[in-house]
């Protein structure tokens, strides 16, 4: 009880930021969503540093989504690469054919 | 991911060999009839629960391949190639010949932003576009191809990383020289407030600041927040691919996380004119 109690209290800014970096992808204990919540209360920083994860995650979540199709990456397959695979591809499915 | 998992595809893709084999059961259950089961030649229970369909599949898009009356088999005059192609297309598949044209862009792109290397890029697309030909029976259409493609490219790509992790010294540093933003657990100095204008996160210029801050990230980081945040990875996964606890985990996701917004920061939220510039 009384660690809880001293976790709660002494919660510095460094945690208090990994917690709500973590809190978007695994559930956090009760022990920690309260200290967290109370640091936040008291430090104007940490309502700052929360508000950039939270556009953070959204900007994540964005590019998962467009992952298929990613604008992130400015790269395209090399024609080397392309003809390589095209040509890989067309072998393994003729020799898929024969042994069928 | 948890299509490419509904849909059996990392079972298929984990064992291309007995797959290949049952390919064509399209073709199989038309030739041999629906209650032969003397057409399923391999014993696999899925394939053989599956022929009703696939016949119905088969005959959505070819004749008949059977006189069942008499019990006859008779000549169809389609190949075996196009009964496989027709069934293919009755699924949504395209012509493997035609995956690198339609899908090579977004499955490399989609590879180089989880691993540094392009040489490696190229040959997870390869992998997974070969583990694909193989287990191509197993698409269901319930997916577009391309999610069904970049689902077994993901699993590639985690098995690439866990034998590149296996190649290197088994633990993993979490204490990269990072310029640290905090003094004895505090605040050196307050961060920026952010203000995020209308649709500015999903712009196309926004994103690829991200991406390019994604790519910045040193090998551990980057592969822990790819895995673990992007694709969404349970962690047990996470730690048992990169070795790492899962303490150590979290630590590598923080602080490629704090990296990130330090990177955006700089680039894009730091100038105040620049910002107002883009709206």
């Amino acid at each position: 009880m009384f660690g809880k109690l001293w976790y709660i209290l002494t919660l510095r800014c460094e945690e208090a930021d990994r917690l709500r970096s973590q809190q978007a992808l695994e559930p956090l204990t009760r022990v920690e969503r309260v200290a967290m919540s109370a640091h936040q209360l008291v430090c104007k920083s940490c309502r700052i540093a929360a508000n950039q994860i939270r556009i953070l995650d959204e900007a994540i979540a964005h590019l998962r989504d467009e992952s298929s199709a990613t604008p992130a990456v400015d790269a395209g397959l090399p024609a080397d690469a392309r003809d390589r695979l095209a040509r890989t591809l067309r072998d393994a499915e003729n020799s898929q054919k024969k042994n069928e | 991911m948890e299509s490419a998992r509904m849909h059996g595809t990392n079972e298929a893709a984990a064992r291309p060999l007995a797959v290949v084999g049952v390919n064509n059961g399209c073709l199989i259950a038309a030739i041999f009839g629906r209650n032969s089961r003397a057409g399923v030649p391999f014993g696999d229970a899925k394939s053989a629960g599956r022929d009703y369909n696939q016949l119905a599949e088969c005959n959505a898009v070819s004749e008949p391949a059977i006189d069942n009356r008499d019990g006859t088999r008779r000549k169809t005059g389609i190949s075996a190639r196009d009964a496989d192609k027709a069934s293919d297309a009755a699924r949504g598949l395209s012509d493997p010949a035609r995956w690198v044209e339609l899908h090579g862009d977004a499955m490399y792109r989609f590879a180089l932003l989880r691993i540094s290397s392009a040489e490696l890029a190229e040959d997870a697309v390869q992998e997974a576009m070969l583990a694909a030909l193989a287990a191509r029976s197993t698409f269901d259409g319930r997916s577009s191809e391309r999610t069904w493609l970049i689902g077994i490219l993901r699993y590639k790509l985690i098995d690439l990383l866990r034998k590149r992790r296996k190649d290197r010294e088994r633990s993993v540093s979490v204490d990269s020289n990072q310029e640290s933003l905090f003094d004895d657990g505090i605040w050196i100095r307050r961060p920026d407030d952010w203000h995020v204008a209308g649709s500015t996160l999903e712009s196309e210029e926004f994103q690829r600041i991200l991406g390019e801050c994604v790519g910045a990230l040193p090998s551990p980081m980057r592969e822990a927040f790819c895995l673990r945040v992007l694709d969404d990875v349970p962690s047990d996964e996470v730690c048992k691919c990169l070795d790492v606890s899962s303490t150590n985990l979290w630590t590598l996701v923080h602080r490629a996380k704090l990296r990130l917004r330090v990177c955006l920061g700089r680039r894009w939220f730091g100038n105040d004119e620049e910002r107002s510039k883009r709206g």
